[in-house]
């Protein structure tokens, strides 16, 4: 019996040695939340720019001063950049670098901002035409026409309202807005039928300024792709100090350093 | 498959049908094969009063199988779950959303089945099968999404020369051709493969232990135990 035991051992030993346990790849959960939300950044982030660009527009409209109103625009927009009135508002036209115009439009019906309805289209690549309705409580409503992002496109709903700071003698102006409401993307690289909508919401305001980016805010983010069949959800927090973005998914809390995470 | 049936059937069946004609035509030595018989005759041989064998085994690694897996692209389908080329943000968040989870390996275990026909040469039919097998989980809940495996068999004919036999331990070296098959998450497909033991040894007489070294469909360290009968 004591050989049988040993060549049973001696066999069983090959065995452990010959059965292998390769190491699994790292699980990555802080990668795929990240993803979701610096695609959602970059929706946020543009339609934050087309805001703030009607805004730095309204500004300039009530700069009385007209070399300080040229100086305001040349240094927002850059010297290449024409500045034409309209019938019902003013034209900017920038060039491509092969110098093909980037047109955008300003119906803005001869009133400032917050006082009569702004149209606004714009088509360069990108494009959008967006209504900014005042809603008599020093908010403004913006409802998107329509709504294009590189390849994506969308829709989107916000109220807002904004500050200005004081001019610096760089002509520069920092705006902080505080907005809530909705983006929404659709990417349909893989065509409609298999499109990845990505969806950000917030009830409560962010605060967001065009020289510091986002300052504090929370966000319901929703990723609905149809080609994987697969929903996520997350809740997003942007901190102010430090600045920092808390991301809940799943039951976990990940936090990314700086103002985007990025 | 044509491999198959023309070549390691036919052979197969020879041994067998040899293996029975040996035993239709000495049944007076098969009858009377317990060693207790033969003790008071000097026979130089272990177990070959014993003619046929079985053996089962295992190796380290089953380097010529995985080796073979992975040459022909079978075992490294892992990323052909998961979009290689990402052109939009859908591949993106498909490819973050999984990973591969630990992989685990059996490279061989064989099977192998000996007919003696002359005291330092023996005719036979040896199998073997290995495989690999790792879970891609979710990210998210951990949960297995799908597997990715690699079974590989292999049917061979095989023959073994003894170099060496005493009662309690034979030395021998053997060599066989064969077939192998390769059954994966990516496909599958039959190639002829072949099998060598440079060395090898058993202990013990109608149970024993062996080991050997070798290469090829059945990898190049083996160990295992077997009987003769």
């Amino acid at each position: 019996m004591r050989r049988l035991y040993v060549a049973i051992a001696l066999m069983l030993s090959v065995v452990f040695v010959s059965c292998k346990t390769i190491d699994s790849d790292v699980r990555d959960t802080r990668a795929f939340v990240t993803a979701i939300w610096h695609e959602a950044n970059v929706d946020l982030c543009y339609v934050n720019h087309i805001l703030f660009d009607a805004i730095h527009i309204d500004y300039m409209l009530s700069i009385e001063d007209e070399s300080v109103r040229k100086e305001y625009f040349d240094r927002y927009y850059g010297e290449s950049t024409d500045l034409y009135t309209q019938p019902n508002g003013l034209l900017v036209q920038r060039y491509t670098s092969i110098g093909t115009p980037i047109k955008t439009y300003y119906d803005t019906g001869n009133k400032p901002l917050g006082e009569g309805e702004w149209r606004v289209r714009y088509n360069g690549g990108n494009s959008y035409e967006m209504v900014l309705t005042p809603q008599g409580d020093g908010r403004i409503k913006v409802e998107f026409v329509s709504l294009y992002l590189n390849e994506s496109s969308g829709d989107a709903e916000l109220i807002f309202s904004y500050e200005l700071g004081e001019m610096s003698s760089r002509y520069n102006v920092e705006v902080e807005a505080e907005y809530s409401g909705w983006v929404e993307m659709v990417d349909p690289s893989m065509g409609d039928s298999t499109a990845l909508t990505l969806k950000c919401s917030t009830t409560r305001n962010v605060k967001v300024s065009d020289q510091r980016g986002f300052l504090a805010g929370e966000f319901y983010v929703q990723c609905t792709d149809n080609y994987y069949d697969t929903y996520d959800e997350m809740f997003v927090a942007l901190k102010s100090f430090p600045q920092y973005v808390l991301i809940d998914c799943c039951g976990e809390s990940y936090r990314l350093d700086g103002r985007y995470g990025i | 498959m044509r491999l198959f049936s023309k070549i390691i059937l036919p052979l197969t069946l020879s041994v067998l049908l040899s293996s029975v004609t040996a035993w239709a035509h000495e049944p007076a030595r098969y009858a009377t094969s317990s060693l207790s018989s033969y003790s008071s005759v000097a026979l130089p041989l272990s177990g070959v009063d014993s003619p046929h064998s079985f053996q089962i085994g295992t190796s380290v690694p089953g380097v010529t199988l995985m080796f073979a897996a992975d040459l022909f692209g079978l075992y490294s389908t892992y990323d052909d779950y998961l979009v290689k080329e990402l052109s939009n943000f859908s591949q993106l968040l498909n490819r973050r959303r999984y990973y591969w989870s630990e992989e685990r390996v059996w490279p061989c275990i064989s099977l192998d089945y000996k007919y003696r026909t002359r005291n330092w040469f023996s005719l036979g039919v040896k199998a073997g099968i290995g495989w690999k097998t790792r879970p891609l989980r979710n990210v998210l809940t951990n949960e297995i999404d799908s597997r990715a495996y690699a079974i590989v068999t292999s049917l061979l004919f095989d023959m073994r020369f003894s170099y060496l036999n005493r009662e309690k331990f034979t030395l021998y070296s053997s060599f066989g051709i064969g077939a192998v098959a390769y059954n994966s998450t990516n496909g599958k497909f039959v190639l002829p493969i072949w099998d060598i033991t440079w060395i090898g040894f058993t202990v013990g007489r109608s149970f024993y232990w062996f080991f050997e070294l070798g290469g090829g469909a059945t990898g190049v360290l083996r160990s295992g135990l077997g009987v003769r009968f």
